[in-house]
């Protein structure tokens, strides 16, 4: 346990400790100047259009990401199946297939539910 | 926990921030020039022999730009994304063992910082970390290209994380551990899993381009269409770090793919870890190889390819080597 | 004594990330803080030994269900400060009388829960994943077989209910009927 929090601290620790101060350094080494059309969002050389970008979304991404979940809390139930075959024998891998046959059966229905048709 | 062990782990921690940071460097300089030499041109030639100070000088230019926050931005998530980004590629290697264990002076390194045994998940998760560069970058710049390249940056890392999970699967019903080290000398009795598990490789392999976001899969900043997607906004050294952290990941993952599924550094000798390097350079390789060869494919194709193709395939792949395994 | 210094940094990080989450008025910096503080309540996990299930931690929150709240948040603008309202003075002290509760059931707890012995615990030598795997597939086989049911449920009922009218496609519109479907968005 230890060593890898330890690890994980320090990796972000000198990340985070090292890079505000190149950032820092970086004001001040090149040319600099300030101006309110430079600073705008840069869209093209148009004025910033920006205020209504963000309300058409389609839903279409939020249901991939609710699938995806369902999906990726299946496969972590799969991952300590799957190192222990094995042991569990023929009876685990039954009752994994059972378990993947609904996977597939929520499959099925996200194919017949038109969430994967982009027009 | 004594001393000597701490001062080990910083040392290894800085030795890989050190080297990774430097391959990022040189590995956009092959890019250049694999891709110059692929289309009949010469790629970088005037600074330095062959051009290879252009690397030096890329990194002079980064350091000196002015490091320009838009207005309209959401200021502190706008910095920290990069950040991540960089990061997550640096902490994902934590838990890869580079070389075999060697003796210098008489003192035994271990060139893996924390033998962890759930290396295979730690992967797994640090890359589902990678996903909030982009994502905060996206969402905190005001800019609509970049948001929109958030949403299919978003859509496709966590569509192929489907992929690398049940792709991996197979691989770790044959081996029985998660652990790195135990894939490394699963391969070195029973052979590269490469050839008893051909398509879980190709399947992961096909994820791997998508999770760096390389050339058929390059959605997430489709020149193009979206400018630079999420970095769009960015400069100077903040986008270097995306940068960074782009190429870093591919070598992460060309370990990655290199240790799980051709071998590793095998038995432990200076050939098998020189093996090792040459198999990421061949995966590096491979990474700008496509991306002279292929065009970009539709986020629509790409949804298509995940969901329908790859996934039934995984399922499929899993079933049988576990019917195998039985009888 | 390691783990008491990393259990006590880990803590603070954790409640300063969630305290964070629930006053700010920046969206971003609400799902930014919730997403770390995910992460850092994972290092419990490992500072006990359940090096599996941390990393599911990651993986499940910071990976899929913070990556679902982000989809969310592309559907208005997140770089506005969201101002809520705080109206109700009932709702205040209650939410504070709980959290005065709480604050004493976690006192106490360590007093109550001095027997307690773990059903399952940590062997040396086997990892943690192996025996969960084990305790999953032969203890709680029906639990987990609901499960998969639970999950496909929510599949369906997830598509069902956010799917409505997803094959409508702005950009595909005659300019009117865009126009209007934009208007009663705006009104509603």
């Amino acid at each position: 346990m230890a060593p890898n929090l330890v690890l994980a601290s320090g990796v972000i620790l000198a990340l985070v400790v090292a890079l505000p101060v190149v950032f820092h350094l970086t004001k001040y080494l090149g040319a600099k100047s300030d101006s309110i059309r430079k600073n705008e969002p840069y869209e093209s050389g148009i004025r910033s259009t920006h205020k209504d970008a963000s309300d058409t979304f389609n839903v279409k991404f939020y249901i991939i990401g609710i699938i995806f979940l369902l999906f990726d809390v299946e496969i972590l139930f799969m991952f300590p199946w799957a190192i222990n075959l094995r042991e569990l024998g023929f009876f685990g891998m039954m009752e994994m297939f059972v378990f993947m046959g609904l996977l597939i059966a929520g499959l099925v229905y996200v194919y017949k539910s038109k969430v994967l048709k982009w027009t | 926990m004594d001393t000597a062990f701490i001062i080990e782990t910083i040392v290894k921690i800085v030795v890989i921030l050190l080297i990774f940071s430097a391959l990022a460097g040189i590995g956009t300089y092959f890019e250049r020039k694999i891709l110059a030499f692929m289309q009949r041109r010469l790629g970088p030639m005037y600074v330095g022999p062959f051009g290879l100070l252009q690397v030096a000088a890329d990194g002079v230019k980064l350091f000196t730009k002015e490091d320009i926050i838009p207005t309209g931005v959401v200021a502190k998530i706008f910095k920290i994304a990069p950040v991540i980004t960089a990061a997550t590629a640096f902490m994902a290697a934590a838990a890869i063992p580079f070389l075999p264990t060697f003796t210098v002076f008489g003192y035994t390194v271990h060139p893996i910082v924390a033998d962890i045994n759930v290396g295979v998940l730690y992967v797994l998760g640090v890359m589902a970390i990678g996903l909030y560069g982009p994502l905060l970058g996206g969402l905190a710049s005001a800019n609509k290209f970049a948001l929109i390249s958030t949403a299919r940056a978003a859509s496709v890392f966590i569509s192929y994380e489907v992929i690398t999970g049940l792709s991996l699967l197979a691989p770790l019903m044959m081996v029985g551990s998660f652990s790195l080290i135990d894939f490394n000398n699963y391969q070195v009795d029973n052979g590269w899993l490469l050839f008893s598990q051909p398509l879980a490789f190709i399947l992961f392999w096909i994820a791997a381009f998508a999770e760096t976001g390389r050339t058929p899969f390059h959605l997430v900043a489709n020149d193009h269409e979206l400018i630079d997607g999420f970095g769009t906004e960015y400069s100077g050294m903040r986008w270097g770090l995306f940068f960074i952290g782009e190429y870093a990941n591919m070598f992460f993952i060309s370990f990655v793919m290199a240790l799980l599924f051709c071998g590793g550094f095998g038995d432990g000798s200076v050939a098998g870890a020189l093996a090792l390097l040459g198999k990421v350079a061949f995966f590096f390789f491979v990474f700008l190889w496509v991306r002279a060869a292929w065009p970009d494919i539709r986020p629509d194709q790409l949804m298509w390819l995940c969901w329908k193709v790859l996934m039934p395939l995984a399922v499929i792949n899993i079933v049988i080597t576990g019917f195998v395994m039985m009888f | 004594m390691f783990e008491a210094v990393a259990f006590y940094l880990f803590a603070f990080l954790t409640i300063t990330m969630f305290y964070i989450t629930v006053t700010t008025q920046q969206a971003l910096y609400a799902l930014t803080a919730l997403a770390a503080g995910m992460i850092f309540i994972s290092a419990f996990f490992f500072i006990l030994g359940a090096d599996f299930l941390g990393v599911v931690q990651i993986i499940v929150y910071t990976g899929a269900v913070m990556a679902l709240y982000a989809f969310g948040m592309m559907f208005f603008d997140t770089t506005r400060d969201v101002v809520e309202k705080r109206t109700s003075p009932q709702m205040i002290f209650g939410m504070s009388t709980l959290a005065a509760i709480l604050v004493v059931a976690i006192f106490v707890a360590p007093i109550v829960s001095d027997n307690i012995t773990a059903f399952y615990p940590v062997v040396e030598g086997v990892g943690n994943s192996q025996q969960i795997g084990l305790v999953l597939f032969t203890k709680y086989l029906v639990p987990f077989e609901v499960a998969a049911i639970m999950l496909l449920v929510a599949m369906v009922a997830g598509i069902v209910l956010a799917g409505k009218k997803m094959d409508r496609s702005l950009t595909l519109m005659d300019c009117d009927d865009a126009e209007t479907i934009l208007q009663e968005n705006k009104e509603s």
